[in-house]
C-alpha cells in the first residue's frame, strides 16, 4: 500500500470534503503507514500511535466541511499527527512541561550495504560515533527531508522552528558526520 | 538536472541519489554508474555522499497491508451511521408490539401525514435531511446512498421492488433475477436486475450512471425511447427536449469484473494498448486498425483516469480522441513503417 502521489492526495481530499466515504478510506488507508512510521518515531508507544492515527481521520471526517482546500496533503497530515501526539504525551506525563517538545525516538543505524563502499574500521567507528551525538531535532529534520521528502518550509512549519534554523540543523549535522570520513590529524 | 557541480552534502540532500545508495533504482536505471564514469573528478564527493547516506539508514515499525485495512475499516464503520444488529433485533421486537395495539393509532394518523405531505400508510418514506450521505437498507437488502436534500419512498412490503427517487441516490441492489427492480424518477423509469447505479433527477431531468451490472431506462411512454447501459454509462434525460441519450460517465473507474492486466506499454503494439483499455473499462475503443497496424506505445502507465490515459496514448499516436455515444473513437494518420512511435513519456 504505496502512499497516493500529491495530485491524487489532492482529489481524495477535495472529494471527501465533500462527504465521500470512499475517497475518505482510501485517503486513511494510503496514508496509514507513512503516519505510522512517523508517529513511531515520535514515541515509543505504539498503541497510542494507532489511537492517534484514528482519531486524527475521525476528527477530519467530522470537521470535513470546514477544511481548506490543500495541495499538500501528507504534509498536512504529518503536521497533524505530531501535534495530536504532542498533546497525548504532555497529558499523560506531569513531568514533560508545556513548551517542551517532543523526543524523537526514532535511532538511525549504519547500513550493512555501507560494507560494499570501502570503508574502513575507524571510519565506521567514527561515523556510529557522530551519529550519535546528533540531537534530537537534527535526527528529526534528517528524517522528515530524507524520509518523508519534505521541503524545508515544510519542517520547519512541522517543527515550530525558523526556515533557517531548519537548514542550519541540517547542514552542522551532516557537517559533523562528514569529519567521520576523514583521519584525525 | 545537472549534478556535474555537486558537492558532497548536495548529493546527499538529492532523493534520486539516495535511492541509487539504497539499491532502491531499477536495475535498468544506470545513470549513477554512467555518471561516475563520465566524471572522474566527482568520484570522492560521491564516495563520501554514499558513505553519508549508508550510516543514516533508520528502520520503520512493521505494519502490514492487513493491520492498515483493519484500522481503515475501523474508521469506516465510525464514520457510517450502521445500526447494530441487537439495535435492530431490539426494533423489530417492539415493532411487533407496535402492531398489536396499533391499528386506531394508524386510522387516526392518516389522514394528518396526507395532509402535512407524508407518504400513505403501507409506504415508508426515507428523507435525508442531513449535509452528509444516508444509506438505507431497503428489506430486499438492497442499499440506497442518499444525497443530502433527497427523499425516497417504498412500499412496506416490498412485495414490488419499486422505488420512487427525488433527488439524486446511489443503488446497490441484491440480485434477483425474478424480481427487478425500479427506480421511478418523474417520469422515467430505471430498471434494473443485481447492480449498482446512481439516479439524479432535478427538475425533470434524469441521470443515470452505471458502476455494475445492466441497466434499462425508459423515457415516459410517449417518445417510446428505451435505453440499456452498462458500467461506465450514463443515461441522460432531457425534460426540455424529451431526449433520452447515451454517453460515457465523467470519469470512468475499473470494473470490478476487469482482468488485472498492467498498462506499464513498453513497445505494446496499439491493438494490445486498445484491448486491455476496453477490457479493464468496459468502454468500446473504434480506431482505424490498418492505419495504426505499425504504431506501438511506450509509457508506463498505471493509476491515471482512463481519459488521462488516453491523452498520452494520443500524444505518442500524434491522434486525438472523442466520445461518441458512449464509445471512444480514435482518429490519427497513422504511424511510419519505420520509426515505430519515436516518443517516449518521460
Amino acid at each position: 500500500m504505496k502512499p497516493p502521489c500529491a495530485t491524487e492526495a489532492t482529489e481524495l481530499w477535495l472529494a471527501f470534503r465533500k462527504g465521500d466515504r470512499e475517497a475518505f478510506a482510501r485517503l486513511a488507508g494510503g496514508f496509514y503507514r507513512t503516519l505510522y512510521h512517523y508517529g513511531t518515531k515520535l514515541t515509543r508507544d505504539h498503541g497510542l500511535v494507532d489511537d492517534c492515527i484514528q482519531e486524527l481521520f475521525f476528527d477530519l471526517w467530522k470537521r470535513r466541511e470546514y477544511l481548506a482546500e490543500t495541495e499538500q496533503v501528507r504534509f498536512y497530515l504529518l503536521k497533524a499527527l505530531r501535534r495530536k501526539i504532542q498533546h497525548e504525551t504532555r497529558r499523560e506525563s506531569q513531568y514533560l512541561s508545556v513548551d517542551e517538545d517532543l523526543d524523537f525516538v526514532g535511532e538511525f543505524s549504519i547500513e550493512s550495504r555501507l560494507i560494499e563502499i570501502e570503508t574502513s574500521e575507524w571510519q565506521l567507528k567514527k561515523l556510529r560515533h557522530m551519529v550519535s551525538q546528533l540531537s534530537k531535532r537534527q535526527r528529526e529534520v534528517i528524517y522528515l527531508k530524507f524520509y518523508q521528502e519534505l521541503d524545508y518550509e515544510q519542517i520547519a512549519a512541522l517543527m515550530s522552528i525558523t526556515n533557517q534554523s531548519t537548514r542550519n540543523l541540517l547542514h552542522t549535522a551532516l557537517r559533523d558526520l562528514k569529519t567521520a570520513w576523514f583521519r584525525d590529524e | 538536472m545537472d549534478y556535474s557541480h555537486f558537492t558532497c552534502e548536495d548529493f546527499v540532500l538529492d532523493p534520486y541519489f539516495r535511492r541509487w545508495v539504497g539499491g532502491e533504482l531499477p536495475p535498468e536505471d544506470t545513470f549513477w554508474e554512467t555518471f561516475r564514469q563520465g566524471h572522474p573528478e566527482k568520484e570522492e564527493e560521491i564516495r563520501q555522499a554514499r558513505f553519508l547516506v549508508a550510516g543514516l539508514g533508520m528502520e520503520d515499525a512493521p505494519l502490514s497491508d492487513e493491520d492498515i485495512l483493519a484500522r481503515t475499516e475501523t474508521l469506516q464503520n465510525r464514520i457510517t451511521p450502521v445500526r447494530s444488529l441487537r439495535w435492530w433485533i431490539a426494533a423489530a421486537a417492539s415493532v411487533a408490539v407496535l402492531a398489536v395495539g396499533g391499528l386506531g393509532w394508524y386510522t387516526f394518523r392518516e389522514p394528518i401525514r396526507q395532509t402535512i405531505g407524508l407518504a400513505p400508510a403501507g409506504q415508508q418514506e426515507e428523507c435525508n435531511t442531513s449535509s452528509a450521505r444516508r444509506s438505507i437498507t431497503l428489506p430486499d437488502g438492497s442499499v440506497v446512498t442518499l444525497e443530502p436534500g433527497s427523499r425516497i419512498c417504498y412500499s412496506r412490503d416490498f412485495a414490488r421492488r419499486n422505488v420512487q427517487l427525488d433527488g439524486e441516490a446511489f443503488f446497490n441492489v441484491v440480485r434477483m433475477p425474478e424480481r427487478p427492480f425500479q427506480v421511478y424518477t418523474g417520469q422515467v423509469t430505471t430498471r434494473v436486475l443485481g447492480t449498482s447505479f446512481s439516479v439524479q433527477s432535478a427538475s425533470g431531468d434524469v441521470v443515470v450512471k452505471v458502476v455494475t451490472g445492466k441497466v434499462s431506462v425508459t423515457a415516459p411512454e410517449a417518445t417510446g425511447e428505451h435505453i440499456v447501459l452498462l458500467p461506465n454509462q450514463m443515461g441522460v434525460y432531457r425534460k426540455a427536449t424529451e431526449r433520452l441519450s447515451k454517453t460515457l460517465v465523467e470519469q470512468p473507474l475499473l470494473l470490478h469484473t476487469s482482468p488485472d492486466v498492467s498498462f506499464h506499454f513498453q513497445d505494446t503494439p496499439v491493438s494490445e494498448v486498445f484491448t486491455r483499455l476496453q477490457q479493464s473499462y468496459g468502454v468500446p475503443i473504434l480506431y482505424d486498425s490498418e492505419a495504426l497496424a505499425r504504431c506501438t506505445v511506450t509509457a508506463p502507465l498505471g493509476n491515471e483516469s482512463l481519459y488521462e490515459k488516453l491523452d498520452l496514448i494520443c500524444r505518442v499516436l500524434r491522434a486525438s480522441y472523442e466520445v461518441v455515444d458512449a464509445q471512444i473513437v480514435i482518429s490519427s494518420r497513422g504511424c511510419a513503417a519505420t520509426s515505430p512511435s519515436p516518443d517516449v513519456i518521460p
